[in-house]
């Protein structure tokens, strides 16, 4: 007989979602959303949107549990949509040398962000999210493996390659 | 000693004050005498101000965003089907039943349409039509369940498992079994609820109308109708061989068992009419409170019902859901209430243990989901209890306790988890 399994199931029952607390999850949409569409404004939508979806579709959450998986699937199908709609750029083309060729030297205060930025969407995907998932939203290393369903050496390894790239990044940029 | 590779590995989760202590010394001991890795350090710091100040998300987005999600549900820009209100767990099902109604419909409309060949007139599809939208096809659904429980259909051979999931429910006539430690519950469309107990077998017939083949149930009639129970004998099943038949007064509750050709039936519900038994000819009135049994030679033997007694093989099923439901606090708050320490504390401790292991987990469960602060004995008593009959199966809930308010239930949770570690 396989109590077991069903008295294993409780929680998740218990734990049905009733609300969606927007506050408690933008932050984190927001970055995943970001690293797939590589821009602000398109993310600020995109996460609106992705909240949209998931109010209407709330019914088919069966648990707590599986909020993270289920929020991170809405919002990858909204950036996919996204992308398809507007045709943003991916990052992988990310043209540093278009940037580099623009005035240097000159970047004021609110355009350091635009080149940390411009910097961050040419990390491969996974350091991309990692690294504005970290610096939006202040997440211990095992809050970030729940949310991105990894383990927390992952997160570890990520972090440390992303910062690294980073690092490797400016000083080129320096250089030349 | 450390290599300067291990060190740099670490600098990122040292600068995010996620290393453990130990090692973090070891990394200042290490970058106080390596000057190639200090200044990997100082970089990564330096980077990481830079971050810190570039990549921020003001404070107001959230904000704005739950604001403007807020102006388009109110203009009607996003349709709700009151989801984001919360719904209780009765529109939930509610919402289920509506559901299956409606797949059930498509179902029979595109059979009906797409079959080709099909003799069907226009005037019988719309009565098709008509049926399946005024009464539901199906009969009940299954609420909750501890093990495996299995139908099958009029017209069918073979048993098949029904999940709780499920979302095609019971069909009329189908005939549902309950397997070993198996208790379940189903609720009818006009919300009539019916358990069953281990090794129960019944045939649903329509959502007020329930042969009982074999085992014992228990069911409330919703406010609105009444069931019809029909008793039959288990040593040899057929259509007709039914003996007893009963009606379950609407609002009411009634428990009734088949065994060895003797059919019992308690009226659980002080409030309401007696409920009249027949047999055959044989009619006899069961009083509100009162128990019932009739043998095949018609001798009837009558006895108090204690209600309360006659629940317990219930409450596994209670411990489903019972942060929503509060039956399972209902039920085992009289039960393990001392009541002077009389000898009806000691009956109803017996019966209790008589649940075996299973009866643990809704012990146990009791205890966690037990919030009233004055009712701290009734948790003791029922840790007590549980830690004599537990099993590997409460290790969850055990694990829970553990870490209880209460020193004296926690240390008992322990005690019970380190036994059970040991077997």
């Amino acid at each position: 007989m396989d109590l077991d399994r069903t008295t294993e199931k409780v929680p998740a029952q218990i734990a049905e979602v009733d609300r969606l607390d927007i506050q408690q999850w933008y932050r984190r949409v927001y970055a995943r959303c970001q690293s797939l569409l590589l821009s602000a404004t398109d993310a600020e939508d995109a996460t609106q949107e992705t909240f949209m979806r998931a109010i209407v579709s709330l019914p088919e959450l069966r648990s707590q549990l599986a909020i993270n998986a289920w929020l991170r699937n809405i919002a990858r199908n909204v950036c996919v949509d996204f992308i398809r709609r507007q045709q943003v750029r991916r990052a992988d083309t990310a043209d540093l040398n278009e940037f580099a060729a623009s005035p240097c030297g000159r970047h004021r205060e609110n355009e350091e962000h635009e080149h940390l930025m411009h910097h961050i969407y040419a990390l491969p995907e996974p350091l991309r999210e990692i690294i504005l998932l970290h610096y939006y939203e202040e997440m211990t290393y095992d809050q970030m493996a729940q949310w991105l369903d990894v383990a927390r050496s992952t997160v570890n390894e990520r972090l440390t390659k992303a910062r690294l790239l980073l690092k490797q990044g400016l000083c080129a940029e320096k250089l030349r | 000693m450390i290599s300067c590779d291990t060190c740099q590995s670490q600098l990122s989760a040292m600068l995010d004050g996620e290393l453990p202590p130990n090692e973090t010394e070891g990394i200042q001991d290490h970058l106080a005498t390596c000057p190639a890795c200090q200044r990997e350090w100082d970089e990564l710091r330096e980077l990481d101000c830079k971050l810190v100040q570039a990549v921020q998300l003001p404070v107001t987005v959230p904000a704005k965003c739950e604001a403007s999600l807020a102006g388009s549900i109110r203009e009607g820009k996003v349709r709700l089907e009151r989801t984001h209100l919360g719904l209780s767990s009765r529109e939930r099902l509610a919402r289920r039943w509506s559901l299956a109604i409606l797949a059930l419909t498509a179902a029979c409309l595109t059979a009906i349409f797409l079959i080709p060949g099909s003799k069907w007139s226009e005037d019988d599809r719309h009565a098709t039509d008509h049926n399946d939208v005024a009464g539901p096809v199906i009969v009940g659904r299954l609420v909750r369940a501890t093990g495996r429980v299995e139908q099958i259909l009029p017209d069918r051979a073979e048993w098949q498992t029904v999940s709780v999931d499920d979302m095609l429910g019971i069909y009329p006539g189908a005939r549902l079994r309950t397997g070993d430690g198996a208790l379940c519950e189903l609720e009818t469309p006009d919300r009539s609820v019916v358990r069953l107990d281990a090794a129960a077998e019944v045939v649903v017939d329509r959502s007020n109308q329930i042969q009982l083949v074999r085992g014992r149930i228990w069911c409330r009639a919703s406010t609105e109708s009444n069931i019809e129970l029909r008793l039959n004998s288990p040593e040899a099943w057929t259509p007709d061989t039914q003996l007893a038949t009963f009606t379950c007064p609407s609002s009411s509750e009634i428990q009734c068992s088949t065994s060895n050709n003797q059919f019992s039936c308690c009226s659980n519900t002080n409030n309401q009419a007696t409920v009249e038994l027949a047999v055959g000819n044989f009619k006899c009135a069961v009083a509100p409170g009162e128990s019932v049994s009739i043998d095949a030679s018609q001798a009837v033997q009558r006895d108090t019902s204690q209600e309360l007694i006659n629940k317990i093989w219930q409450l596994p099923l209670l411990a489903i859901d019972a942060q929503s439901d509060s039956e399972l606090m209902q039920v085992l708050r009289p039960l393990l209430a001392s009541i002077g320490r009389t000898k009806a504390m000691h009956i109803n401790e017996e019966r209790l243990r008589q649940l075996g292991p299973l009866g643990a987990i809704p012990l146990l469960t009791y205890a966690t989901v037990e919030s009233a602060p004055e009712q701290i004995e009734l948790r003791r008593r029922a840790v007590w209890l549980a830690a004599d009959l537990a099993d590997q199966r409460s290790v969850s809930l055990l694990n829970k306790l553990a870490r209880d308010p209460d020193a004296q239930i926690a240390q008992k949770a322990v005690e019970k988890l380190s036994s059970l570690a040991r077997q």
